[in-house]
């Protein structure tokens, strides 16, 4: 089990953070974190679900997608998400190498 | 016509209250409402998606007997100080405020914007949500939203005890650098420390009234809390005292 974070300040003063923590290519643990704000929570919510369901390295970053316009963000937004997404998966491969 | 509560509570109940109120102003039972009310004793309330151990002094706040509640708000950390804050909070609909949360922010925060006025001080509305006098922060605010009901609360910090607030949060220097501030000093302020004298609570109740009424055009009239919004404060309230939802994260 490998567990990476990343995470970054942005201009406005706020910050984001996420863990991802994966086994055998899937998904097992994933927090987003930090004083933004997203709505509506009911989808911020479900996105965090299926990705903790369904999430593996190769299909998280389009689980993300699927809800581009679904969230929105204030203080962050869903490119910095996507970003650090990215970020860990590229730390984790290096971990695999 | 607006209603106006004032009252005091818990963290637990405050928290609780408001989220009340935004359930039953989804069902378009109750008017909409401006709340203003002191934690009684002092908490720390955190941002929906914030992680509690690294926001706050865990040990300092257990030391001087501060609760830390999670908000079902975003954003990020505050300190209620019971002689020197006071919360408001807004319910309503995107009937009155825009059905853009940005610009919501900065119509509900004008009711702030006009208390200072009041005590002759000149501060602006800062997006994304905070309120700041000669670029120090003195209330930030965190908005909901279910439906088309809205609840914004925020901070309106009179007295606020600034060295204690300082103890209690992990600030990162880069944050306080993101808004040019060195300490916490250059970065937050008070309605005393901008009028060089002691302001009152009864007086900052006083002011809200006047400057959010001012904002929102409209009377607003003090009432009581419905006994069905008590009544579900009540249920939700055991949600605010359980650690699974204060250390979710």
């Amino acid at each position: 089990m490998t567990r990476i974070e990343a995470s970054k300040r942005v201009k406005s003063g706020k910050s984001i953070k996420v863990e991802i923590e994966i086994g055998n290519e899937r998904i097992k643990d994933f927090i987003i974190s930090g004083d933004f704000f997203a709505y509506p929570l009911e989808q911020f919510e479900e996105l965090h679900r299926k990705v903790l369901e369904n999430g593996t390295a190769e299909n998280v970053t389009s689980i993300i997608n699927e809800y581009k316009n679904k969230i929105e963000f204030a203080g962050v937004n869903i490119q910095d998400l996507e970003d650090l997404i990215l970020e860990c998966l590229t730390k984790y491969h290096n971990t695999q190498i | 016509m607006w209603r106006l509560v004032v009252n005091e509570g818990t963290a637990e109940s405050n928290m609780a209250l408001d989220e009340a109120m935004l359930i039953m102003k989804e069902k378009k039972t109750t008017p909409s409402t401006l709340r203003l009310y002191t934690f009684t004793p002092s908490a720390v309330t955190i941002g929906y998606f914030q992680k509690i151990n690294e926001v706050v002094d865990l040990d300092f706040a257990r030391e001087e007997g501060i609760p830390i509640i999670r908000r079902i708000t975003g954003g990020g950390a505050v300190f209620h100080d019971e002689y020197g804050e006071i919360t408001y909070s807004v319910t309503s609909t995107t009937d009155y405020f825009s059905s853009d949360v940005q610009e919501s922010y900065r119509e509900i925060c004008r009711g702030l914007v006009y208390t200072l006025e009041e005590f002759g001080v000149k501060a602006k509305f800062e997006p994304i949500n905070d309120v700041t006098v000669g670029g120090k922060k003195i209330s930030g605010s965190a908005q909901i939203r279910r439906g088309r009901a809205i609840l914004q609360h925020g901070t309106f910090m009179y007295n606020t005890d600034i060295p204690k607030l300082g103890r209690l949060f992990k600030v990162p220097k880069e944050k306080l650098i993101a808004h040019g501030a060195n300490t916490i000093f250059d970065r937050v302020t008070t309605l005393t420390r901008e009028v060089g004298r002691t302001v009152t609570k009864e007086e900052v109740i006083d002011a809200l009234k006047r400057g959010f009424s001012k904002a929102f055009n409209s009377d607003i009239m003090v009432d009581r809390v419905l006994d069905e919004e008590l009544d579900l404060a009540k249920t939700i309230e055991e949600k605010y005292k359980s650690q699974a939802w204060n250390y979710r994260r």
